[in-house]
C-alpha cells in the first residue's frame, strides 16, 4: 500500500503544484467570490435604498424649512377646532350655539348618549364610526319658526367644528331632533416626535384647510 | 527490437503535458485572484459609499428634528386633514336628502314630519287643496326620483286622508335610498 502511494506520487510529483493552483483557485471562487458577489448585491440594494431615504429626509427638511410659523399656527389653531384632540362638551356647546344662531333656532336640549365606553368586540361598530376616529354621540332637540329653519340648522352643523355627523333627524312642525356624532381625536407626540420623513400637503389637503377656514369665519 | 528503432522519445510527451496543466492551473489561479481582488475592492468601494450615505442620513435626520414643535404641528395638521377627510366621506348624507325632498314640496304645502337616516326618510306633508296634493304625487316626486337616479330605492305613500280637526289633506311619504 505505502509502496503504492509512493509510485503514484513518483509519477505525478511534476503536476502537484498545477494542482495546488487550481485547488486554491476553486477555493478562491468558492469562498471569496461567491459569497462577496452576494454582498454586494445586498450592499447595492441597501445603497439604493438609503439613497431614497436620503433624498426623503432631504425633501422632508426642505418641507420644514419653507413653512412659515404664523401660518403653521394658524392651520394648527384651524384643523384643532375642526376636530379636537379630546372631547368637549363646551367646543360641542359652542358649535351648536353657532350653528344655531345661524340658522335661528334654538337648543332645547342636549343628550350625551349612554352606553359604547369600552368593547373589545371589534363587531360593535357606532353607527358613525370612522376608524380611528373616537366619537361622542348626542341627541339634540331644538325649536325653530319652521322646517325651513331646522334643515337650516342642519346645514349650519355641517360647516362648524368640532367636525359633525348626522346619524337621524326628525323635524316636526318647530321642534327638531338630532342624533349626532361628535369626532375628536388624541395628538400622538411620541409618535411624531419619531417621525422622520415629512410629506408637504397634497392639493386636496391644501383645499380642505381653504374649505374649513370657510367654516369658521 | 520493436522498441529499439522507436525514434520518437518517450519522456517528451509527458512534460509538454506537465508543462501546459501548470499554465492552465496558473492561468486559473490568476484569474480567480484577480476576480476575488477586484471583487472585495468593488464591495469595499460599495460600503464606502454606504457609508458615506448612513452619516448624511444622520445629518439629515437633525436638520428634520432641529425644530420638534414645528415638526409636530406640521405632523398633527397634516394627520388631522386626513382623518377630517375620512369624517368627511363618511358622515352621513341626511343633509343633503332632506334638502332634496324640502326643494320638492311646493310652498303651498306644508311639510309637518321629516325623519329619517341615510337609508330611509319619512315625509308628512298636508295641504288645504287636493289639486296641490295631486300635483305632488302625479309629477313631482316622479321628477324627483328621476333627478335623485339610483340614489332612491323607493318612494311609497303609506298613508293619505283628511285631517278632521286640522282640516287639511295628509299624506305620508316613505323614501328608501340606496346607501
Amino acid at each position: 500500500m505505502d509502496r503504492q502511494i509512493r509510485k503514484y506520487y513518483r509519477r505525478h510529483k511534476k503536476d502537484l503544484a498545477s494542482l495546488a493552483l487550481v485547488f486554491a483557485g476553486i477555493i478562491m471562487f468558492f469562498w471569496i467570490i461567491l459569497p462577496q458577489i452576494g454582498e454586494v448585491s445586498d450592499t447595492r440594494s441597501n445603497i439604493s435604498t438609503q439613497e431614497q431615504t436620503n433624498a426623503d429626509l432631504y425633501e422632508s427638511s426642505q418641507t420644514l424649512t419653507a413653512l412659515n410659523p404664523q401660518q403653521l399656527d394658524v392651520d394648527f389653531e384651524l384643523v384643532m377646532g375642526i376636530l379636537p384632540a379630546q372631547k368637549s362638551v363646551g367646543r360641542i356647546f359652542e358649535a351648536l350655539t353657532l350653528a344655531s344662531g345661524r340658522s335661528n333656532v334654538e337648543i332645547g336640549s342636549l343628550n350625551v348618549q349612554v352606553g359604547n365606553v369600552y368593547s373589545t368586540d371589534q363587531s360593535v361598530v357606532q353607527r358613525g364610526a370612522v376608524d380611528g376616529v373616537p366619537l361622542l354621540n348626542m341627541l339634540v332637540r331644538v325649536t325653530g319658526s319652521g322646517t325651513q329653519d331646522l334643515t337650516e340648522f342642519a346645514n349650519m352643523l355641517y360647516e362648524t367644528g368640532p367636525i359633525v355627523g348626522i346619524n337621524s333627524v326628525g323635524i316636526s312642525g318647530s321642534e327638531g331632533r338630532y342624533d349626532l356624532d361628535f369626532y375628536f381625536k388624541p395628538i400622538n407626540e411620541k409618535a411624531f416626535e419619531a417621525q422622520t420623513i415629512v410629506t408637504p400637503l397634497t392639493s386636496q389637503q391644501r383645499e380642505l384647510l381653504t374649505t374649513l377656514d370657510s367654516w369658521i369665519r | 527490437m520493436k522498441n529499439s528503432i522507436n525514434l520518437v522519445s518517450k519522456r517528451q510527451a509527458p512534460n509538454r503535458f506537465h508543462k501546459r496543466f501548470f499554465i492552465a492551473g496558473l492561468s486559473f489561479f490568476s484569474v480567480t485572484f484577480l476576480l476575488s481582488v477586484g471583487v472585495i475592492g468593488y464591495q469595499f468601494l460599495l460600503s464606502e459609499q454606504l457609508a458615506t450615505l448612513k452619516s448624511e442620513e444622520s445629518v439629515l435626520i437633525s436638520q428634520v428634528n432641529s425644530d420638534p414643535e414645528k415638526k409636530i404641528k406640521f405632523l398633527t395638521i397634516r394627520e388631522r386633514l386626513t382623518e377630517i377627510q375620512k369624517v368627511i366621506a363618511r358622515r352621513q348624507d341626511v343633509n343633503s336628502r332632506i334638502n332634496a325632498i324640502s326643494e320638492v314640496v311646493p310652498g303651498d304645502i306644508g311639510i309637518n314630519v321629516i325623519e329619517g337616516d341615510e337609508e330611509e326618510m319619512r315625509v308628512r306633508v298636508a295641504a288645504d287643496n287636493l289639486s296641490s296634493l295631486n300635483n305632488l304625487i302625479e309629477e313631482r316626486i316622479e321628477e324627483f326620483a328621476l333627478e335623485q337616479g339610483k340614489t332612491v330605492k323607493r318612494i311609497e305613500m303609506t298613508s293619505f286622508g283628511l285631517n278632521s280637526n286640522s282640516l287639511l289633506y295628509e299624506a305620508t311619504f316613505v323614501i328608501e335610498f340606496n346607501s
